[in-house]
């Protein structure tokens, strides 16, 4: 035996006690169980041709990726920037952390400027030749980019980006509130991320507010939409309009091609909570829904037909060509779900909570309502961390499915989830309930640990 | 009675249709599948779940992608189950394409660490893969040193030394020669002995003279 045998064996030993805790194998076979997966004879094909034609593609790619990357690094001169009053160089990386009592200014070296509120901290994640990349991780930023052509700036705030060519805005970003708002004051500006789909396009005098974990999306004139940041977000809460996209009869209108967008979708589901459009649809979309209709309908099939046989990279492709909002508005619950799946599988993990939020808006009560309960926990455990969140989704699909198929799996996670969150008299609790309910469960280890812990 | 892919199920009371439980062997599994019985799919799965997710494990570690792959590799051989050609390998068959999941996961992992690396602002943030608290620093740091190798040489080294295949079973599940899976793993060996004696966690396991045998 080697040494690599030694450590090999000893690794193992800690992964089979892992294993034995998971409940990878009762998830997925809870999951094939809903899948209709279709046998696919392969017929022999000649690959040779196949390989050197890619082989080909590859390299032409390759070169075109060299050409493209090694100029615009090396060759290009990026946009200059100072910080502050003391005009400190500024670069890819630089972070600004405003004191209390002032804000901090950016001036960058096409005339636009970014300043930094009082308390509020911010980052340069790049700077481009003709723009930069900052994220604001929290507080104010008020940004004045100067309209130059070809103009590219991008302001990132928690899963917002914000796309910029020439505009005066301020946004605001609470990472701890999960409120994201833009004030537009000039120009025009595109978000995307969570609730705003792709490129939704904001115009002057307008406010948005937005929660991608509420899966809230409120727009209007600045005076008529209240600001979220600067309040406590349970007393808002009922103020702030929902998006309803998939439950409106709002179609998505087409493009030039004909293709459906996202973008228009969503405008026409966002209402006031007095209950008026927001936005109201043009005539010219209203004649074009037909065509996009029938266009969403075959695209639809495709997605699902390809999911069905296990092919999810073309699914969400083809998903992604019509818009991710879109492909959501005329699904049902189960192919919400599907929908939610082909996100994840992209690791567009916002994409995915969206489509379950919009399952339980639309579906509320049903049982793929508390599906995505459990998938909404899974995702705030597995990919945020956020295990009170997570804890509060499980215990979401527990009441509303207590005997349900995922309620084993559901009790371990909130098991392991307060556990993590460090609530350890639930966690004990919880543990003493789950070893009655279920003592030789996969949490069962778990459970005894906690429960001996409190000895 | 416990309603498990082998017991046999009543379809109806009154006409007293019953149908046959699926039997042990792969061969009966294999053709029950090909006929397209529904109860066959859960008996593959409850007969070589384990397998397959200790594979997968294996090869990527505690990873958060583990109920996706597997769920994928089940969708693969569900779908492509007509393309068996010795019921008898099904075993074997199936680790093949755990393996080739696995495989693919990592080599997509890596090429995104150097599309990342040339132009970072233009691609989105991928997740981080963050192992579970429970694990411990040597399985921790192990998996980061064999993230360091080539996907097919950290394939082959996980399979060999810490799932404790044979060779010839490697090479099979990497549908390579004997000769070949040898170079990939005194490759693998090589290059994680040098990755993990700078670190402390794993250097009493690695360094030379402490082995075994």
């Amino acid at each position: 035996m080697t040494r690599f045998d030694d450590l090999g064996r000893h690794i193992a030993r800690e992964q089979d006690a892992l294993r034995a805790q998971s409940s990878v194998r009762t998830e997925v076979r809870a999951r094939l169980d809903t899948l209709d997966i279709p046998q696919v004879q392969r017929h022999a094909i000649t690959r040779w041709p196949l390989a050197i034609g890619a082989t080909a593609v590859a390299g032409a790619l390759a070169a075109a990726i060299v050409l493209w990357i090694v100029p615009s690094k090396h060759e290009t001169r990026l946009i200059g920037v100072t910080i502050g009053e003391q005009e400190v160089p500024g670069t890819t990386g630089t972070w600004v952390e405003a004191p209390s009592e002032s804000a901090v200014a950016m001036r960058f070296s096409d005339g636009t400027r970014v300043d930094v509120s009082p308390s509020s901290r911010a980052r340069i994640a790049e700077l481009w030749p003709n723009g930069a990349h900052l994220l604001l991780e929290n507080g104010l930023a008020q940004v004045n980019v100067k309209r130059i052509p070809n103009a590219a700036w991008r302001v990132s705030a928690g899963p917002f980006a914000v796309k910029v060519t020439g505009t005066k805005f301020d946004v605001r970003w609470s990472p701890e509130q999960d409120a994201f708002e833009l004030d537009l004051h000039e120009g025009h500006v595109e978000i995307s991320g969570c609730v705003f789909g792709q490129n939704y396009e904001l115009n002057a005098g307008q406010r948005a507010v937005a929660s991608c974990r509420q899966g809230r999306l409120n727009v209007g004139a600045q005076s008529e939409v209240h600001s979220e940041v600067t309040t406590d977000a349970a007393d808002t809460a009922e103020d702030i309009m929902v998006v309803e996209a998939a439950a409106t009869d709002a179609q998505p209108a087409a493009a030039d091609d004909g293709v459906a967008t996202p973008v228009t979708g969503l405008e026409t589901g966002v209402r006031s909570s007095s209950g008026h459009d927001v936005h109201s649809r043009s005539a010219a979309a209203r004649n074009r829904n037909a065509a996009a209709r029938a266009k969403a309908r075959d695209v639809a099939e495709r997605w699902r037909s390809l999911a069905q046989a296990g092919r999810y990279a073309d699914a969400l492709t083809l998903v992604r060509s019509v818009g991710f909002l879109a492909a959501c508005k005329g699904a049902d619950a189960s192919e919400l779900l599907m929908l939610s799946d082909l996100a994840r599988y992209g690791r567009d993990y916002d994409a995915a909570a969206q489509a379950l939020h919009l399952l339980r808006q639309r579906f509320g009560g049903s049982r793929q309502a508390a599906q995505a309960a459990f998938a909404l926990g899974k995702l705030q455990f597995d990919q945020d961390g956020s295990y009170s969140e997570a804890a509060w989704w499980f215990r979401t699909y527990l009441r509303e499915q207590p005997s349900g198929a995922l309620a084993r799996e559901a009790s371990g996670r909130l098991l392991e989830a307060t556990s993590r969150s460090g609530d350890a008299s639930s966690a004990r609790e919880l543990a003493a309930q789950y070893l009655r309910e279920y003592p030789s469960g996969p949490h069962a280890a778990l459970a005894n640990t906690l429960r001996g812990d409190a000895r | 009675m416990v309603n498990s892919p082998r017991s046999p199920r009543i379809a109806s009371t009154s006409t007293q249709v019953v149908e046959l439980p699926i039997p042990d062997s792969d061969v009966a599994l294999v053709a029950a599948l090909q006929a397209g019985r529904a109860e066959a799919r859960r008996a593959l799965f409850d007969r070589y779940s384990r397998d397959v997710e200790r594979v997968l494990f294996r090869v990527l570690g505690p990873d958060t992608e583990l109920a996706d792959l597997l769920q994928d590799v089940f969708v693969v051989a569900l779908g492509s189950i007509g393309q068996v050609r010795d019921p008898r390998a099904l075993r074997g068959w199936l680790t093949g394409i755990a393996v080739r999941k696995a495989r693919k996961c990592i080599v997509k992992r890596q090429r995104w660490r150097i599309i990342q690396f040339f132009a970072p602002g233009d691609v989105p943030e991928q997740e981080a893969i963050v192992a579970p608290l429970e694990v411990s620093e040597a399985l921790r740091i192990t998996y980061e040193v064999m993230s360091k190798l080539p996907a097919d040489e950290r394939v082959a080294f996980a399979l060999r030394h810490i799932d404790g295949m044979e060779l010839t079973a490697v090479a099979s599940a990497c549908n390579v020669s004997l000769a070949t899976i040898k170079r990939r793993l005194a490759r693998a060996q090589r290059t994680f002995t040098a990755l993990a004696c700078e670190q402390p966690a794993l250097a009493d396991w690695v360094t030379p003279g402490e082995a075994t045998s």
